[in-house]
C-alpha cells in the first residue's frame, strides 16, 4: 500500500514538473532608483500583468542600486530589465516595456507573428 | 549537399562567430565596467548616457535617511521605496517597489490616500497607521508633495514613525509630549 501511495506521489510529482506553474508568472524587474525610464518601465509591467495576468503573477522590483546582490545572479547589462522566471523557459526583455505587443510576445502569452 | 553549399554555410558560420565575437566583447565591456557612458541614439539625434552622475550623493542620502523615503505615480503605485520604509511594512524591498501605497495605509485614512491623489492639493501631511500582514500596525507621519521628474508627474513622501512617541504620549503629559515631538517633526516641506 506503501508503495502505492508513493507511485501515485511520484505520478502527481511528475505531472506537476511537465505544468510547472499551470499559468504562474514570476517576473523580477530590475531598475535603477526612481530614474524616469525605470519609473515608465514599473508602470508598464504593472498595467500589462493586471490586464493580462491578473491574479496569477508575483513582481518583485529590484532597485539594483539598493539590492546590487540580486542582480549578479541574473548578469544584468542594461536597466530597466524584465526577466520572467517562470513559466520556463527564462526570458528577458531589455527596455522601458513601453511596447506592449513585445512584452507580450517575450512573456509567451501571445505567440510570436513573425 | 553540394560542396559549394558546404562552402558557403561555412563562410556564413565564421561570419556570424565573428559578429557574435564583436557582440560579446561589448557586453563583456559592459558588464565589467569598462565604460564610462554610452551613446543613444534618438529622434533628436545621440545623447549620451554617463554611467555616474552627481546624483549620486542624494541618492545615497535618501537610500540611507532614518525615515521612509517614497516616489509614488500619480494613481499611488510605488515607484521607489528606500529600506526603511520596506523595514517599517515588514516587507523585502523588491515586494514593496511596484505594489500600490494604498496597501499599506489602514482602511480609515481613505481621505489621506484622496488628499496624495488630488491635482489641485501640491502638498500635504498626515498622521495614519501603516498596516501590513507582516507585522503589526505602525502609527506614522506623512508629509507630500508633489513632484514632476523629467516627463513624469509623481509623489513623494516621507514617512516618519511615530511608534516611540507614541509610547512617550502614554506615559508622559501630552504637553511636554507635543512640545518635543514637533521639534522632531519639523519636515522641509512643512
Amino acid at each position: 500500500m506503501g508503495r502505492n501511495n508513493n507511485n501515485d506521489v511520484t505520478k502527481a510529482f511528475e505531472q506537476a514538473l511537465r505544468q510547472p506553474s499551470a499559468g504562474h508568472y514570476l517576473l523580477r524587474l530590475f531598475v535603477t532608483g526612481s530614474t524616469p525610464r525605470s519609473a515608465r518601465a514599473i508602470q508598464n509591467i504593472r498595467a500589462i500583468c493586471e490586464a493580462k495576468l491578473h491574479g496569477r503573477y508575483e513582481l518583485e522590483v529590484i532597485d539594483i542600486y539598493q539590492n546590487p546582490e540580486l542582480a549578479k545572479p541574473e548578469h544584468i547589462i542594461a536597466v530597466p530589465t524584465l526577466v520572467k522566471k517562470l513559466p520556463l523557459p527564462v526570458r528577458r526583455i531589455i527596455g522601458d516595456l513601453s511596447s506592449t505587443e513585445r512584452v507580450l510576445v517575450g512573456l509567451d502569452i501571445v505567440p510570436n507573428q513573425t | 549537399m553540394p560542396s559549394q553549399g558546404n562552402h558557403e554555410i561555412t563562410e556564413r558560420i565564421r561570419e556570424l562567430e565573428e559578429r557574435l565575437a564583436e557582440s560579446e566583447q561589448t557586453l563583456h565591456a559592459l558588464r565589467s565596467g569598462e565604460i564610462d557612458a554610452i551613446v543613444a541614439s534618438g529622434p533628436e539625434g545621440d545623447r549620451i548616457y554617463t554611467l555616474k552622475g552627481a546624483d549620486e550623493a542624494y541618492r545615497q542620502i535618501v537610500e540611507e535617511m532614518t525615515e521612509g523615503a517614497l516616489t509614488l505615480a500619480p494613481d499611488g503605485l510605488i515607484l521607489f521605496s528606500n529600506e526603511r520604509f520596506a523595514v517599517l511594512v515588514g516587507l523585502p524591498l523588491e515586494r514593496v517597489i511596484g505594489s500600490h501605497f494604498h496597501d499599506f495605509i489602514a482602511r480609515e485614512h481613505a481621505d489621506v490616500l484622496t488628499a496624495l491623489r488630488s491635482r489641485v492639493l501640491r502638498s500635504g501631511k498626515a498622521e495614519v497607521r501603516l498596516q501590513s500582514e507582516e507585522r503589526a500596525p505602525v502609527p506614522v507621519y506623512l508629509s507630500w508633495k508633489r513632484v514632476k521628474q523629467e516627463e513624469i508627474e509623481c509623489v513623494s513622501v516621507i514617512v516618519t514613525d511615530l511608534s516611540e512617541q507614541k509610547r512617550n504620549e502614554e506615559i508622559m503629559p501630552p504637553r511636554s509630549w507635543r512640545a518635543r515631538s514637533w521639534s522632531r517633526l519639523r519636515k522641509p516641506w512643512s
